[in-house]
């Protein structure tokens, strides 16, 4: 049988390159396989390490024992005489197990997470990341919240409680602007770009995050100036609205002029009906002059319309009630609306309720708000007023412009209403 | 005779509707007041038949919620709502409310004293349908009761926000609505719609 002595040196050569390579390649895979739990990987690889180094040691003596000064022991002797097939196989079985080994790492590493993928895919992130124990010591962070830090502050993150304090009110790099503060504060950064930050704790670690909001920004921007521009819309919409009813009046008006010539025109024709002697009803013929007599003196006379205090006024001298006025109604008009509903209200109240015959209404104002209060000289109540459906809407409409209601039973009914004043809006 | 209050805030309107009760022999004109937050004092301080009351009146009370409280109050007194706004609302809710009858301003004495006449003899009489109000390319019976509940705010100034929370809907209804009248109507936008609305009446909103 041909051992490995026998060999021609250039086949020797190529089988020592070959069992090198096997030997580079497990000690390659040595200090992977060592990590792994699975106890055959670890035995494995450092068994064909040892077997493939021995070989080459034992094949490379036989070569260099060719050299005169060179003498070779008689073990590597007897194991270069061995069958040459006995090393093959061997180096081939060496061979397959480091191949099986390599694909298994292959597969480990394409299908497992590790803690440098970890890091490595947060880097490729776009968002910035950073956890921090505690005390603000960082325990990973990726480079796109270190170049924040940078931009912002000129330095490294080292701390992330620190970080997060200056991002609220430390000192930041010129041309940095911080555009909102709280919870997630916001900073336009020299590329123009926006960064919003956010601070989480999940189970005692700090978690930084800053995510690029300049689109956002410039969303929610675009939409404050339309919102901006939709107010001051509604509010011309508002005004036009009340242009619109003076119009719609005064068109009614005039309808109302067209419908009495055209009955003044209907009266002349039943007059001339009547004189000759078409129409036997000089009653029905008379109401319709009378009527449209009046209607033309109403015509050249047309009368103005009180001011609400004297509308209120008339109506209760009408029914023998004396209204006594102390002080002038305000002029803001959420306020004189409201002060008007109450008088009509406290009227209505001190002749359903007291009977009286004198309702006092006493207007007073400082430098924040409008007051009324309304008195009445009729019988006091005995219980405290329970506020039904005119008292109770006439409370929700002062709560509703942000005023505030009084009433008291003892020693008399008082009825006492506060609105704030509108800025710039003093007498 | 018959008492009838006049609450009606326009002076010509008011002054006709006192000749008319004037002219006639079977009713008597006790008191007219101008805006209808005074109807119910003036039903209690006087005997009154029959109140003759417009819905927009004077200090934005409205006819119809004085209307409420007289019926409530007053069971026996008629109120008849004499109004000149086709505002698509105001019959359906002058029938809630319990108005006896309710007619347009715009109708001749006799038409309006044969109303007053009808509802004293128990009829309730109400026009047979809403006027019909041409809105751009659409007419206001195309609009669903709910548009136009957004419709009304729309006119009164309100943003989408605030109308939605207002009415108890989602902002993506609102603009949902508005955008759906923009198509029935051929409006450009929401503000054309509003003064569009406002302008012809369909719906009031006075804040």
């Amino acid at each position: 049988m041909i051992g490995f002595c026998d060999l021609h040196y250039a086949v020797k050569s190529i089988f020592l390159v070959v069992t090198f390579v096997t030997v580079c390649l497990s000690a390659c895979l040595l200090p992977r396989a060592l990590c792994r739990k699975k106890l055959i990987t670890k035995l494995l690889v450092p068994l064909c390490f040892l077997l493939g180094g021995a070989m080459l040691i034992t094949f490379a003596a036989q070569v260099k024992s060719a050299h005169p000064a060179w003498r070779t022991s008689t073990v590597v002797e007897g194991v270069t005489a061995l069958p040459i097939i006995l090393p093959i196989l061997l180096l081939l079985a060496i061979i397959a197990v480091l191949l099986i080994i390599v694909v298994k790492e292959w597969r480990f590493e394409k299908n497992s997470i590790t803690r440098s993928s970890v890091k490595e895919s947060l880097d490729y992130l776009n968002t910035g990341l950073c956890f921090a124990y505690k005390n603000g010591m960082v325990m990973l962070i990726n480079h796109r919240m270190n170049n924040l830090s940078h931009t912002i502050f000129g330095r490294d993150l080292q701390n992330a409680n620190a970080f997060w304090e200056n991002l609220i009110n430390g000192e930041i790099q010129s041309g940095v602007t911080r555009l909102s503060m709280g919870a997630n504060p916001s900073l336009r950064l020299p590329d123009k770009t926006v960064w919003t930050f956010a601070r989480e704790v999940i189970d005692g670690i700090t978690q930084l995050t800053a995510a690029e909001t300049t689109r956002l920004n410039k969303l929610t921007e675009e939409l404050k100036e339309k919102n901006a521009e939709l107010t001051v819309m509604n509010e011309r919409l508002r005004k036009y609205g009340e242009n619109v009813d003076k119009l719609t009046r005064e068109k009614e008006r005039l309808e109302t002029k067209v419908r009495i010539h055209r009955e003044l025109g209907q009266a002349l024709l039943s007059t001339r009906r009547y004189l000759q002697s078409e129409s036997d009803n000089p009653y029905e013929l008379l109401n319709m002059l009378k009527r449209n007599i009046a209607m033309l003196r109403m015509e050249s006379e047309i009368p103005k319309n009180d001011e609400p205090l004297d509308i209120l006024m008339k109506a209760a001298h009408s029914a023998g009630i004396k209204v006594e006025i102390v002080g002038q109604m305000p002029k803001q008009k959420d306020a004189n609306m409201l002060f008007f509903d109450a008088a009509t209200e406290a009227l209505t109240n001190a002749v359903r309720h007291a009977d009286a015959k004198t309702l006092r209404i006493a207007f007073s104002e400082d430098n924040t708000a409008y007051s009324v209060c309304f008195t009445n000289d009729g019988n006091q109540p005995q219980n405290e007023i329970v506020e039904g459906g005119g008292l109770g809407s006439i409370r929700q409409k002062t709560e509703q412009i942000g005023g505030t209601m009084e009433v008291l039973y003892k020693p008399k009914f008082i009825l006492r209403l506060t609105v704030i004043k509108k800025r710039g809006d003093n007498l | 005779m018959i008492n009838v209050l006049i609450v009606e805030d326009d002076p010509m309107a008011r002054q006709l509707l006192e000749i008319y009760i004037n002219t006639s022999e079977k009713y008597n004109h006790i008191q007219s007041v101008e805006s209808a937050a005074l109807a119910e004092f003036c039903c209690r301080t006087n005997r009154v038949d029959v109140v003759l009351m417009d819905v927009c009146t004077a200090m934005n009370a409205s006819g119809l919620d004085a209307a409420e409280k007289i019926k409530k109050e007053f069971p026996n007194t008629k109120v008849i709502i004499i109004t000149s706004q086709p505002e698509c609302s105001f019959i359906d809710r002058a029938h809630e409310v319990g108005v006896d009858s309710f007619w347009y301003k715009s109708s001749k004495a006799e038409e309006i004293l044969s109303v007053i006449d009808r509802t004293m003899a128990g009829e309730q009489v109400y026009p047979e349908s809403t006027p019909s109000l041409r809105l751009g390319d659409t007419f206001s019976e195309n609009l669903t009761d709910r548009e136009l509940e957004v419709l009304r705010e729309l006119v009164a100034g309100e943003s989408d926000a605030a109308i939605a929370e207002k009415l108890f809907m989602s902002l993506r209804s609102v603009k949902g609505h508005i955008q759906s009248m923009r198509e029935k109507t051929g409006f450009r936008n929401r503000t054309e719609l509003a003064v569009r609305a406002r302008e012809s009446g369909l719906v009031i909103n006075n804040k």
